[in-house]
């Protein structure tokens, strides 16, 4: 009976400690469906009705909205690759720092783990710039005119996906600029000693 | 009574005993691995892996990169100025604003 208590409290407590995402395979359906099912997806979680005013609006001006994505689809495209680029040449400048202080013998590991931070910020904005990309080509294909509703809601998502894009390459910043005052400053302190 | 129950009962068989201590241990390294997972400290080895495995990559594609000259506390020092400089160049808040996909923005005002 104890035992059983034990257990009953060690379940309950793995319930709590478990996050979701040990657990669950982090792979969005999402590009598997069409722009349609997409669209459709994201009005019926929104449960967006637009009213007759916001109709008019879209159906006068969307398409030029439409035009003005599609100049920013290429203009971002352009600025995450520049961004993965700039942090892939960090990482292997880090690399050949690294390699120089080892054969000196001076202890350089830290490099491993700033580069290993910087992988998974890099990962990070490839992902959520892949999500982004996704969502605008389906704003921009949309046919805005018969279907407002499904432009209307796949903006809601592309807003949200432009706050996490610009969340991503804030992270890559902080990481390197926290790497000057934790990993650089022991490396120097190393390098003097 | 219950209690007094259960004492009997591992008290008196050795196999309940051993299988009870065996399975409280379980839990117990049950217990501990999920708190591991959750830790900081686990995210730190995953980082370290990543880097690692990144690094090898690197390292055969770094010929580009001096990797066999001397190294003094003074070039970490400019290093870190030109990864400063490179980094004042990066306007995240104005590249990805979210201004850019606003009403305004797009042209979707009256």
């Amino acid at each position: 009976m104890m035992f059983l208590r034990l257990l009953a409290i060690t379940l309950v407590a793995a319930v709590f400690l478990v996050p979701v995402n040990t657990l669950a395979v982090e792979q969005s359906n999402d590009s598997q469906l069409s722009t349609d099912q997409r669209l459709t997806n994201a009005v019926n979680d929104q449960h967006l009705t637009l009213d007759d005013a916001t109709k008019a609006l879209l159906n006068q001006k969307c398409q030029v909205a439409q035009v003005n994505l599609q100049k920013l689809q290429e203009k971002t495209d352009t600025i995450v690759e520049s961004r993965i680029n700039t942090y892939t040449t960090f990482q292997k400048e880090q690399q050949a720092i690294k390699l120089r202080m080892a054969r000196q013998g001076v202890d350089a590991s830290e490099i491993d783990l700033l580069i290993g931070k910087l992988q998974q910020g890099i990962d990070d904005l490839t992902l959520t710039a892949n999500n982004y990309g996704t969502t605008l080509r389906d704003v921009i294909t949309v046919d805005c005119i018969q279907k407002p509703e499904q432009f209307q809601a796949g903006l809601v998502v592309l807003r949200s996906r432009q706050s996490q894009l610009l969340q991503s390459a804030n992270n890559l910043k902080k990481i390197m600029n926290d790497a000057n005052t934790s990993t650089f400053l022991q490396l120097k302190k190393r390098l003097t000693a | 009574m219950e209690t007094e129950h259960d004492h009997r009962i591992v008290g008196t068989n050795p196999v309940v005993a051993i299988g009870f201590a065996i399975g409280v241990a379980g839990l117990m390294v049950l217990t501990t691995f999920l708190i591991f997972i959750n830790s900081n400290s686990y995210k730190t080895v995953k980082q370290i892996e990543a880097g690692t495995k990144v690094a090898r990559a690197l390292q055969s594609s770094n010929s580009e990169y001096d990797t066999r000259s001397p190294i003094k506390a003074d070039d970490i020092t400019v290093y870190q100025n030109s990864v400063e400089q490179r980094l004042k160049s990066l306007d995240d808040a104005n590249d990805f604003s979210p201004e850019k996909v606003s009403n305004a923005g797009l042209g979707l005002t009256f």
